[in-house]
């Protein structure tokens, strides 16, 4: 269940980044610090029940990943509240907590860590991830070693190895060779037909009204409109 | 304005409670224990210091007030109502793994591509104790007793010091690629590598027994007095990351600045020369100097095999839990706007 109740994010875009003591004493004494606000969300409200495959539609820069980043509790509102219930597992970008150095089997235990699983969950799982993965002769190499896509096969084999209660998904990720894209699309398939809440931000209208059960369309940081997927995405194809 | 995560919450019974309960107890009691027994034993005029007397009455009032206070968590627990406590004991249990995972990494990542590898935390407060002993043994004549212990425990607490202060500086910006894709806690980030330093620490220390041993100095039950400081030094040294990594995270110059100012620090701390040159004027300055304390502390032990007085260990917890406060304050304070500024 996600609850999202009059949710705002403000973004304070400054003219020129300040990074330095020195840049930001100066611009103060100039009194030069001009900031321009910038309104990426506005009184966004919506709910979605358990088990609902919400999908999310939008221009680039409609606020979508904003508000994925919301409701994952990466940034905090400015205004308004979003309550989450059960384990959220975010999709936006895999293996984002990779450390190059260590090996893939360390890299497994760290990711996992990274992404709220248990050890004894990890343990009993590792197996599975290394084996969907395809990486078992290659475990004990310093991942800095790997091909980028044997880094991306063992990130979603990380990613998606817990059955989530909530999931939140930034376009449907094929990763890999061709066999291994068929893989993982199953199996992303499979976690979001399983009961699971979703939330699934996709720029491909096929998809959308294959998957989900309801659409939000967001227009310039609002809700432009939200209903029955057939509809909003007939609407958002007009426009 | 909040974002609820209602899996963060665990369930604290009544039998993991009286757990809890015995065990800060059972830590209090020693501790007091032994501070009062070698107090005792160091002050020799047959006069018992000030908790040596009392010391059963201040063990009851003080497991009467834990005992209420772990009932108080169990409760909260119970109804769900948000306690300090409570929240530091389930941000233990939901991020252990997770501050373990990341112990283990800043550690390895260390000396990953080194050939002597960990080996090297020992050598490096062995190596620096050679040449400054060199110099001041012999260019500048110093007449502490028993110098290479002293030089060495020094050396030991400010090279900590000034590790866990310079990893804790960068730990929110160089996470950076993780703070913005995934939510997690971002106090884990200076506290993990504050605690990989804290391992290069302990193993930092083994030299320094070593020179115990070598130079002779008695060995006494005081020594068991030593994780007293080395507690403070660690909860120091977490507020400091606090204060840096926030800082960072807004002015990049901070770690030309830190560079500067832990120079500095190093000469204002007794490492390499005795506090009996420090000017009686400047002394209360000094003191404001939380390492001075703890190396203090250390060396007092050390040197003399008995505990210090009872004044000392109440220097070192103002000298550590100030600045972790202070830390604490600042990083809620910013922690929120981290991901609109790296």
């Amino acid at each position: 269940m996600i609850k999202v109740e009059n949710v705002s994010m403000k973004f304070m875009i400054m003219h020129d980044r300040i990074r330095s003591l020195k840049e930001y004493t100066v611009a103060l004494l100039k009194r030069r610090l001009k900031y321009e606000e910038f309104w990426a969300l506005r009184n966004v409200s919506f709910e979605v029940r358990r088990g609902e495959v919400m999908g999310i539609i939008g221009r680039n820069g409609a606020g979508k990943s904003t508000l994925l980043k919301i409701i994952s509790g990466i940034l905090k509102p400015t205004e308004g509240k979003v309550v989450t219930c059960g384990n959220i597992v975010p999709m936006l970008e895999l293996g984002s907590g990779f450390d190059h150095d260590l090996t893939g089997r360390e890299n497994i235990f760290l990711n996992g860590a990274i992404l709220g699983y248990s050890e004894d969950f990890l343990k009993s799982k590792y197996d599975e991830i290394v084996e969907f993965a395809e990486l078992e002769k290659f475990i004990d190499v310093p991942i800095r070693n790997y091909s980028s896509g044997m880094l991306m096969r063992l990130a979603f084999s990380i990613a998606t190895v817990v059955n989530p209660e909530i999931l939140i998904v930034d376009e449907i990720l094929a990763v890999g060779d061709e066999a291994f894209q068929a893989k993982s699309k199953a199996r992303m398939m499979e976690l979001m037909s399983g009961g699971t809440t979703v939330l699934f931000v996709s720029h491909n209208l096929d998809q959308i009204r294959e998957l989900c059960n309801r659409v939000i369309w967001l227009d310039e940081g609002r809700i432009k409109m939200i209903g029955d997927k057939n509809e909003v995405c007939d609407a958002y194809k007009l426009r | 304005m909040k974002t609820e995560h209602k899996a963060d919450k665990a369930k604290l019974s009544l039998p993991a409670g009286c757990i809890i309960f015995l065990a800060l107890y059972f830590i209090t009691a020693t501790a007091l224990y032994f501070i009062a027994g070698v107090a005792f034993h160091y002050d020799n005029s047959g006069k018992p210091l000030l908790f040596g007397e009392y010391y059963f009455a201040i063990i009851a009032a003080i497991g009467l007030l834990l005992a209420l206070y772990c009932l108080r968590l169990v409760h909260c627990s119970k109804t769900g109502a948000r306690s300090l406590g409570l929240n530091v004991i389930n941000a233990f249990v939901n991020y252990g793994f997770l501050l373990k995972q990341l112990v283990l990494r800043d550690f390895k990542a260390k000396y990953k591509r080194s050939v002597l590898g960990i080996l090297w935390s020992f050598l490096n407060p062995l190596l620096t104790m050679f040449v400054q002993y060199i110099v001041f043994s012999t260019l500048f004549k110093s007449d502490i007793p028993n110098f290479v212990v002293y030089l060495l425990v020094g050396i030991v607490f400010f090279s900590f010091f000034s590790e866990a202060t310079n990893m804790g500086l960068m730990s929110i910006v160089s996470n950076s690629s993780l703070i913005t894709k995934v939510y997690v806690p971002k106090y884990i980030f200076p506290v993990s590598r504050v605690l990989s330093s804290a391992i290069n620490f302990m193993i930092s220390m083994i030299p320094l027994f070593l020179a115990v041993l070598i130079t002779r100095v008695r060995i006494s039950v005081s020594f068991l007095l030593l994780p007293f400081g080395i507690i403070c030094t660690i909860a120091f040294c977490i507020g400091m990351s606090f204060i840096l990594s926030s800082a960072m995270v807004f002015f990049r110059d901070v770690q030309f600045l830190w560079n500067v100012i832990s120079m500095l620090w190093m000469y204002a701390t007794p490492i390499f020369y005795p506090e009996s040159i420090l000017p009686d004027n400047l002394m209360p300055l000094f003191k404001m100097n939380p390492l001075y304390h703890f190396i203090r502390f250390t060396r007092f032990i050390i040197l003399s095999g008995a505990s210090p007085e009872p004044k000392a260990y109440l220097l070192c917890l103002i000298a550590a839990f100030v600045p972790l406060a202070i830390g604490v304050f600042v990083f809620k304070k910013t922690q929120d706007k981290f991901v609109l500024n790296i």
